[in-house]
Order: C-alpha cells, then sequence, then structure tokens
C-alpha cells in the first residue's frame, strides 16, 4: 500500500456569498497545482439539484479525469480519494467539498433527511436534536458557554446573553449556518515532494456509523466516534497530538467529542462553532491540522469529521509531518 | 447581484414495509409494538428490521407501552422509552417536563397507521 500525503489545500468560509456553488469550488481549487482523479462531497438537498457534482465537474476538470461524489462531509471524500492513492491506482487525487446553506432552508432539510416513517412527520430539525443531545449529556451550561466562548473569541456573558435555540442550547453554543468550501491535494510518495517541500503525511484513519434515528442513540457518548478514533489511533501508532480539530456542531458536541477522543484541547480555528459549511466542514477540520503542522506548528495531529447531526457517522484521521 | 428563487415540491408515497408497517399499523388499533433481536435480545421501538444496537436480525414481536419514560427533549420534542423497550420513540411531548418523567400517549380519534395516529406524549399521574 502507498504511502499518501496531503500535499496541497484551500478553503474559503462565508456567512453568505453571491458566488454560485461552482464558482465557489473553483476558488478553493484553480491555484491547485494537477490531479489525475478527483472525489468530491456535497448535498442534493442544499444545492437545490440532484447529482449536486454535476455542477462542478466542469471546474474540478473532470471532463478529462474521472470524478465521484460522496453525498457526506467532506472527510468521508478524502477517504475515498485516500484509497484511490494508496492502491497505487493514481499518484494525485482532488478531494473538494461545497455547501451553501445560505441557499435553501437547512432547517427544513433536516427535518426531510429523517426516516420518513418514523421521523419525517414530527418536525424535527437539526438544532432540536442537538438540544436534545446537550441535555441528556447533562452538562453544566457554564462548562458549554465555557466551550462556545473559547471557540469564538468572545466572553462567556456574551454566550450566555445570546437567545436560547433550542433548550438548553443558546445561539451561540449552535454552529452557524455557513457557505464554504474546500479542497485537499493528496499524492503518493513517489510524487509528494514534487508538490510540497513539508508534505502533511497520512497516519492513520478510522471510520464507524452508529445507529441513524436519535432514539436508537446513546446521545450521552458516540461508540462510533471511539471505534473509529481507535482504528486511526492504532493504524498510526500515535497517541499524543500536538494539533487537533473536531467537527462540532454545538459547545455539547465539543465537550462529547473531546471527551471520546481524550482531548484536552482542540479547535484553535475555531471549529465548527466559528463557521459551519455544511459538508465542508469536516474536511476543513483536516486542512486546519494539516496546515498548522506544515507550517511547523507541531508534529502529530488529529482531525474529525462527521455526517449527520449527533454523528451518526463517525472519521478521524492522524497526520505527521 | 441576480438569485434566482426556485422551489422544490415533489409528492411520494412510501411503503412501510413489514417491519415499520406492522408498527404504524398497531398504532391504528392503539398498541404499541417492539422487536426483540435474536442476537442481543434487546427489545426495538419504534422496530426495525436489523438491531440498531448489534445488528442482529429482529424478529419477535413484544407488546410495549403504553406508559414510557422521557429520556430527553428539546422545545416540544422528546425521546420516549416505552416500557419494555430498550431504545427510545421520539414524539411530540406536552407537559412540565423533567428527566425521567412518566409518560402516556394520546391517540387521535382517526387513525390510519401513521406515526401520528399518537398526538403527543403527556406526563402520566397514577
Amino acid at each position: 500500500m502507498e504511502r499518501v500525503a496531503i500535499v496541497a489545500w484551500a478553503y474559503r468560509q462565508f456567512e453568505r456569498t453571491d458566488l454560485s456553488y461552482s464558482e465557489l469550488v473553483y476558488e478553493v481549487v484553480k491555484d491547485l497545482p494537477e490531479w489525475q482523479t478527483v472525489v468530491s462531497a456535497s448535498s442534493d438537498f442544499h444545492d437545490g439539484r440532484t447529482i449536486s457534482n454535476m455542477a462542478i465537474q466542469d471546474v474540478v476538470r473532470a471532463p478529462v479525469t474521472s470524478e465521484s461524489k460522496v453525498s457526506m462531509d467532506g472527510a468521508f471524500a478524502m477517504l475515498y480519494g485516500w484509497m484511490r492513492v494508496a492502491s497505487g491506482e493514481f499518484d494525485t487525487c482532488l478531494v473538494v467539498a461545497h455547501s451553501k446553506l445560505s441557499e435553501g432552508d437547512p432547517r427544513a432539510i433536516a427535518r426531510a433527511a429523517w426516516n420518513p416513517l418514523y421521523l419525517r412527520p414530527l418536525g424535527l430539525d437539526d438544532h432540536t436534536v442537538l438540544g436534545m443531545q446537550a441535555r441528556a449529556c447533562g452538562f453544566p451550561e457554564e462548562a458549554l458557554a465555557e466551550a462556545a466562548a473559547l471557540s469564538l473569541g468572545v466572553r462567556v456573558e456574551e454566550v450566555l446573553a445570546s437567545p436560547v435555540v433550542a433548550d438548553p442550547l443558546r445561539r451561540l453554543m449552535i454552529a452557524p449556518d455557513s457557505d464554504g468550501a474546500a479542497a485537499v491535494l493528496l499524492a503518493s510518495e513517489a510524487v509528494a515532494r514534487r508538490f510540497s517541500r513539508t508534505p502533511v503525511w497520512i497516519r492513520g484513519l478510522g471510520v464507524c456509523y452508529d445507529a441513524h434515528s436519535p432514539g436508537h442513540l446513546d446521545l450521552r457518548e458516540s461508540r462510533a466516534l471511539r471505534s473509529a478514533a481507535r482504528q486511526a489511533i492504532d493504524r498510526a501508532g500515535i497517541r499524543e497530538f500536538d494539533v487537533a480539530e473536531v467537527h462540532d456542531l454545538s459547545a455539547a458536541q465539543k465537550l462529547l467529542w473531546m471527551r471520546e477522543l481524550g482531548l484536552r484541547r482542540c479547535n484553535e480555528s475555531g471549529g465548527a462553532l466559528r463557521w459551519q459549511p455544511g459538508f465542508a466542514t469536516g474536511l476543513i477540520r483536516v486542512i486546519e491540522v494539516a496546515q498548522r503542522l506544515a507550517a511547523g506548528g507541531g508534529r502529530t495531529g488529529l482531525a474529525h469529521g462527521m455526517t449527520g447531526p449527533l454523528g451518526q457517522a463517525q472519521c478521524v484521521w492522524v497526520l505527521s509531518t | 447581484m441576480i438569485s434566482v428563487p426556485g422551489q422544490i415540491r415533489i409528492p411520494y408515497l412510501w411503503a412501510a414495509g413489514p417491519v415499520a408497517g406492522r408498527f404504524l399499523a398497531g398504532l391504528r388499533e392503539k398498541e404499541l409494538w417492539g422487536i426483540r433481536c435474536s442476537n442481543c435480545s434487546k427489545v426495538i421501538c419504534p422496530p426495525e428490521a436489523r438491531c440498531p444496537l448489534c445488528d442482529g436480525a429482529c424478529r419477535e414481536w413484544i407488546r410495549v407501552g403504553p406508559l414510557g419514560t422521557l429520556v430527553t427533549w428539546s422545545g416540544l420534542l422528546g425521546i420516549i422509552r416505552l416500557d419494555g423497550a430498550d431504545t427510545g420513540l421520539v414524539h411530540h411531548v406536552r407537559g412540565k417536563l423533567e428527566p425521567g418523567l412518566r409518560l402516556e400517549p394520546v391517540f387521535a380519534d382517526q387513525r390510519r397507521g401513521h406515526i401520528q395516529d399518537i398526538l403527543y406524549f403527556r406526563p402520566w399521574n397514577a
């Protein structure tokens, strides 16, 4: 199996952008050098058209290479991109993800994403299940406010003064709806140094899913995240991380994911609590870790991505210089 | 800048299948059913063909409820573990809520084999 490195990347995040989503994707791929194949991540629901990757195939040069879409967070698209390079079939692979939550109705889309027999008719949106999870975890309000304040760079009082959106969560304890795109160039060991003097190596990865329905999950924990982390950490043989980023849709998730991963600190970037551009969010966690490592900000890193408002699908990457 | 408005509205008719279909048909009769996993023996409600806890095959139907215990909630939606079940049902909840509260379902007068044949759960007073 080939060793695989992250050799280039770009991302853009906005509260809202007037760029169309193919132009937004172009913004993050235009300065990357070259690639032989593409794995993309996007959501038909968020893009408002079926086979949402059709709209970006020209800007990722798919007509002259090959492209496949993952309808999950970009951190999972990277799994398939990694396979393409690790297998020896390709030397380079572009992994790209985009979402513009400003264009549709994120709450309505979340309500429509559930099982239509048991859940969809109830009007259960993503913020409501985040509130259910936060209440089940039982974190004190002060701890939630501190976790959010640290990510947002604001005072705890400001978090506590924001209105309750999904009890017990306040507005600043919930990841905001954002627009954004992210791209990562993966390369085999044979060519990695052609693109970067400081390649960041993929040392371990793990993926695990849990049940779909909130009622079938134990919201006080995430056995899927623990399993994904164990797979990634055991493959890498790395247990201490200089840099870590978790995909946190709420302040309670930040605390829960940190506990399940055994992290004492994470998300210097602000994490998803700062920007949450849908399916680009997890891939941006990978990039935040990679760019800090490449800049000499540490030797080892852990990046976490997930899909589903409760983290029903979990993905962990262990990286090192 | 120009933005083009649009809306997608497509009707569907989803087959419930034998497992969810039996649960929903039970609601029409004001009956609540779970299904036991042949591997881990947990009773799954709402029922699934494969166990969401261990992926075992679920076959044995078990009558559950009608009373249940509130696990968690936000706003007017909660997770209720029905008596005899090991997993939770998401549904509307009303009243003064607290963890562990005992709840009873309120059924609609006209029922059609639908999750909303239960209108909501409310606190149960012995």
